[in-house]
């Protein structure tokens, strides 16, 4: 593997990383929205 | 009062196979320990999934799974927004804290503060952890201790010391890789066990009554009330207070926090640190969702079935045996009559498909709840004439009385085995991190040239002084009025302080060692002088809200004596700096009393 490719490799594995920290802020906000519906389905 | 002391030969060998599986499991795997940093870091082995399900396992103790579903019982699912900033909180940790305590190699959070400050700042923050978290160590085995003795007649001090002993057998000798490992096991136990009792509760419904069906009854008792969006501040639990205080209080906890930050410090890599955490992130809120549903099946449980007046039976038993013992059995005669009317309701309601006769039915279903709170309420009034010491808030038993009363046996054995397996996992890692803050901040922090195996000898030798301290403060607790409530009230004072010391050394880079210290003593000052001001009501501000004012003046205290001390030695840009320092806090100040103002809990007249 050549020294760009690898470059190439590891900054992909970061931006794909980064995007974890989205991922948990998402899940915890469809939560959210699914404890809405929840809410205004039986409530 | 029901008695419960003979539980069946199989329960008991359901809970003492368990027991002592997690505690020779947890010495067996890890005898070969050698160096300091395999017992106070694991060796740093942990992959992610050992670390989420040991953070985990920290944070739910015992009380979390007595209590929460006798919340949801009681005031509905609202609870679980408490949590909401918990993935707030996460993220940070993860972008700084945890890279930072990697990169320098420390085995405590208190440790970093001397890289960036001085010895002094971590030796103070070290010893004000060791007080809170010494008490809450004690606590975190009395509070189980007191529930199981009281329903079912054990004798409370034999088991604080079972808990105790136990908890120490396997944390001495195998530090933090057994506090990971038989915290994997004791969450494997707790899920299997939460998860069949929620099936039994299930199957334990009438016929005709679904889980659909559940969900409406429990809609129609106001029990799915899950957000609220109002900014009213006597509201404990709504969106905001979940996101702002939520994610205050788990920054707090999470990232300054020996017990929390040992679990991820074990790590094999940051990556593995971060990856654990953020497991923690997207399963806390679902687990606690999942643990309030519970309690709401059994409140639906007891629409078709006979629950006591109060369900603390140590508390039936007292007014019982009262004078007001006629007053009381009469309002269980009442209360009899009326579980009939609510039986009878409840399945018209939940077998009609006709909406506009649900509606109506609504209303009557309300009606009925609040003769049957009013009947609560009642009782509790004759229990505090019986005895006014006598605790009448009885959310902690609630799943317990379902439980000894309704599982099968073996099943009575295994929740019993998950209420002691929570109990044990809080207090290892609490043991855990007590033992390393003594001795690698104070102990080794001054005895230092020692040999390898002597650290070990010492950190071994604090564990257990920690967890004999941890036993004597469970078995005194009775002796103490509100000892929980004085916990978190000690919690709330120091909390705020180490938070706002730690983020002034990630993110204000311009305040030092010397600024930060006197800071955070005059501030402790300041805090117990706000707590003794609303105490003698001289101010009304309640304990809760001091974890947030300690560490918002800290960092205030801390930069204005860091610019007038640059300001007296003529450093360059030390006016702009007091400039910055004093504009964003007439801003904190103004965005501060804008809120108090608009969620109406303070008027200021205009």
């Amino acid at each position: 593997m050549s020294d760009s490719e690898e470059n190439k490799d590891t900054s992909l594995d970061k931006f794909v990383w980064k995007q974890s920290y989205t991922w948990v802020l998402l899940l915890n906000a469809a939560y959210i929205v699914l404890f809405y519906y929840l809410m205004k389905l039986f409530s | 009062m029901q008695e419960y002391n003979k539980l069946h030969n199989v329960d008991w060998f359901v809970i003492i196979a368990v027991l002592l599986f997690i505690v020779l499991y947890g010495v067996y795997k890890t005898r070969k320990n050698k160096t300091v940093n395999d017992y106070l870091k694991g060796g740093n082995n942990a992959h992610w999934w050992t670390i989420g399900l040991s953070v985990m396992a920290t944070q739910a103790s015992a009380i979390t799974f007595l209590s929460t579903p006798g919340q949801a019982f009681h005031d509905g699912m609202g609870f679980v927004q408490f949590y909401f900033g918990l993935p707030l909180a996460v993220v940070v940790i993860c972008l700084v804290f945890i890279p930072l305590y990697h990169k320098l190699k420390v085995f405590t959070a208190y440790e970093y503060l001397e890289t960036r400050f001085d010895l002094k700042t971590r030796t103070l923050t070290a010893i004000l952890f060791l007080i809170q978290r010494g008490l809450a160590a004690g606590i975190t085995i009395y509070a189980p201790s007191i529930i199981l003795s009281s329903i079912l007649g054990w004798d409370l001090y034999t088991l604080n010391i079972i808990i105790g002993i136990s908890v120490i057998i396997y944390t001495v000798s195998g530090g933090t890789k057994a506090v990971n490992i038989t915290q994997k096991q004791q969450m494997a136990i707790i899920f299997a066990g939460l998860f069949i009792a929620f099936l039994i509760i299930l199957n334990y419904l009438p016929l005709d009554v679904s889980f659909n069906n559940a969900l409406e009854l429990a809609g129609a008792n106001g029990k799915m009330e899950i957000l609220d969006f109002s900014f009213n501040l006597e509201n404990k639990y709504t969106v905001w207070s979940g996101l702002i205080g939520g994610s205050f209080l788990a920054l707090s906890y999470f990232g300054t926090d020996q017990s929390q930050v040992q679990r991820y410090l074990s790590g094999k890599s940051v990556r593995e640190s971060q990856i654990g955490m953020i497991m923690n992130g997207m399963l806390k809120v679902p687990m606690q969702f999942f643990i309030l549903l519970i309690g709401v099946m059994v409140f639906v449980f007891y629409q078709f079935n006979s629950s006591p007046l109060n369900f603390n039976p140590t508390a039936e038993a007292v007014v019982l045996q009262s004078e007001y013992a006629a007053e009381y059995r009469d309002l269980q005669d009442e209360k009899l009559i009326l579980e009939g009317d609510i039986k009878a309701i409840q399945l018209e309601y939940a077998r009609s498909e006709d909406s506009a006769k649900k509606e109506g039915l609504i209303e009557e279903i309300q009606a009925l709840n609040a003769s049957e709170t009013a009947l609560r309420d009642q009782a509790k009034i004759l229990i505090k004439k019986a005895d006014p010491d006598e605790e009448t808030n009885d959310k902690d038993y609630v799943f317990m009385h379902f439980i000894l009363n309704n599982l099968p046996i073996g099943l009575i054995g295994l929740l019993l085995a998950v209420i002691l397996s929570a109990a044990m996992s809080s207090t290892a890692s609490e043991l855990n991190a007590l033992g390393s803050t003594t001795a690698m901040d104070l102990y080794k922090r001054n005895r230092q040239g020692r040999e390898e195996w002597h650290y070990v000898r010492v950190s071994k030798w604090f564990t257990l002084l920690w967890g004999v301290i941890a036993i004597i403060i469970a078995c005194t607790a009775q002796l103490f009025e509100n000892l929980i409530q004085l916990v978190n009230i000690i919690g709330s004072i120091f909390y705020g302080n180490i938070l706002g010391v730690f983020l002034i050394a990630f993110f204000i880079k311009f305040i030092k060692g010397k600024a930060t210290f006197i800071a955070a003593i005059i501030n402790q000052g300041l805090v117990i002088a706000l707590y003794f001001g609303d105490k003698y009501e001289y101010i009304n501000i309640p304990y809760l809200w001091l974890n947030f004012v300690g560490c918002v003046t800290v960092i205030y205290i801390a930069a204005f004596l860091q610019c007038f001390d640059d300001l007296s030695n003529h450093k360059k840009g030390a006016k702009k700096q007091l400039a910055w320092t004093a504009g964003t806090f007439v801003g904190t100040v103004l965005f501060i009393s804008a809120f108090l103002h608009l969620t109406g809990a303070v008027d200021f007249g205009f």
